[in-house]
């Protein structure tokens, strides 16, 4: 049976599909640097409501359907597959023209105040 | 013996380095520039068949992405959130309205011509993914430039991958990551760069696990109709940001947080940023005015050789 929202659009996906709304405010409510720990993101807390034994569940309320395409939308609705394009992977064939070598860093040792004069690992500056 | 590889990847001069004997080394490091490469055929902006151009290409539709790519993603949104939406992701347009629409070396030999408004609304809200089927889809008129978040995941992923062979150290185009201290004990030596004299160095940071980055007006500029263009976008404007910061350098638990950090600090300005600034417990920052006036937060210290900066 599919569920009505009284106050907000709904839409629904086939089973197993959960949607997630990934608003700025959600994503930072998540722990913010778990990914850096090589931790799955856990978003849960946002996934859908409500489904039932029909498959279909409610997108969360979160959703701006005012800027959803409605056509962007629909394939993911009626056929898991169709609409939706498979981008994993390298997509593009490319080699390192110039293989870099291997070579010895030195690092002088600090012998005074100031910067000048002594040789770091690396330099921070704007992106070069 | 320490042993480094330099190489050039996503638009930058990029070195890693490895405390390890050299035989070892020969296997570890030349893998390094495989690895960026592979991450840059998912998230470059200017390679027309990555899994971000393919993104960007297919608004309003669900498109199916890497692990590689999610995690970048998420990184965005956290980098989002974590600075108040100042720095976003989102901001492609306008990138490319202010005249950064292809490979920044192109820029300095071609030039650019683009006569296009600047919009103010940039932010990730409307983003729609499918966490466990790693779906995404963005709205029409949103375009993503993972910038700086892709550059800083990809120096801490080398990190996490090069420091199980030994101390090791990531510099991405500037935004380094070092990983534990050296075999003897000593943490890594990083110079801060200075803008105005780009062959000087301004001060020497002692690091150990945590990152530094910089963001800056004085190396990444152009001209679009007569205007000085930079690649900082304040969203709020949508323009170039309008900052008196020239430079700003922040030291931070990793790099993708510290890449963040400098971005906000110029966006902010010297005054409004070096007060965020202080009150991250953990950051400590060196700002560059435009006027070549320095500001040091008190947390620097921790991090810095001289006493000048020690006395801050």
């Amino acid at each position: 049976m599919q569920q009505t929202n009284r106050n907000k659009p709904t839409a629904g996906v086939l089973n197993g599909i959960k949607i997630v709304i990934a608003s700025g405010a959600v994503a930072g409510a998540m722990g913010i640097w778990s990914m850096l720990a090589g931790k799955a993101l856990n978003i849960s807390n946002v996934q859908a409501q409500g489904q039932d034994n029909t498959g279909l569940a409610e997108l969360p309320t979160l959703i701006p359907y005012a800027a959803v395409q409605a056509s962007g939308v629909n394939p993911v609705l009626n056929n898991s597959t169709t609409g939706l394009r498979n981008v994993t992977g390298p997509t593009q064939n490319s080699t390192i023209q110039t293989a870099p070598v291997v070579q010895t860093m030195v690092i002088a040792a600090p012998s005074g105040g100031g910067g000048g004069g002594k040789k770091g690992a690396a330099r921070t500056n704007s992106s070069r | 013996m320490i042993n480094q590889i330099k190489f050039r990847a996503m638009g930058s001069q990029m070195m890693a380095a490895l405390e390890v004997d050299l035989e070892l080394a020969e296997t570890i490091l030349p893998q390094v520039p495989q690895w960026i490469e592979e991450w840059e055929q998912s998230l470059s902006r200017f390679r027309p068949e990555s899994e971000l151009s393919r993104l960007n290409r297919s608004q309003g539709k669900m498109i199916r992405v890497s692990e590689i790519f999610w995690d970048v993603l998420n990184l965005s949104l956290q980098t989002e959130h974590t600075s108040q939406g100042l720095v976003t992701p989102a901001v492609l347009n306008a990138l490319e309205t202010a005249g950064y629409s292809k490979d920044f070396d192109l820029i300095r030999s071609g030039g650019v011509q683009i006569n296009q408004e600047f919009t103010s609304k940039a932010s990730l809200e409307d983003l729609i993914v499918v966490e466990e089927e790693k779906l995404v889809l963005i709205p029409k008129g949103l375009s993503l430039d993972f910038g700086g978040v892709a550059k800083g995941w990809a120096a801490q992923k080398v990190i996490e991958n090069l420091q199980k062979f030994g101390p090791a150290i990531m510099d991405a185009g500037g935004d380094i990551m070092s990983g534990s201290a050296l075999q003897d004990g000593s943490p890594w030596p990083i110079a801060i760069g200075d803008p105005f004299q780009p062959e000087n160095d301004l001060e020497m940071l002692y690091l150990a696990g945590e990152g530094v980055a910089t963001s800056g007006q004085d190396y990444r500029f152009w001209n679009l109709n007569g205007t000085r263009m930079h690649h900082i976008i304040d969203v709020r404007t949508g323009r170039p940001a309008e900052s008196d910061v020239f430079s700003a350098t922040v030291v931070a638990p990793n790099v993708i947080q510290a890449e963040m950090a400098a971005k906000v600090v110029l966006i902010l300005g010297s005054e409004e940023g070096l007060s965020w600034l202080e009150d991250q417990p953990d950051h400590a920052g060196y700002i560059v005015r435009m006027d070549n006036t320095k500001l040091i937060s008190k947390h620097l210290s921790n991090y810095c050789w001289s006493k000048t900066c020690q006395n801050h």
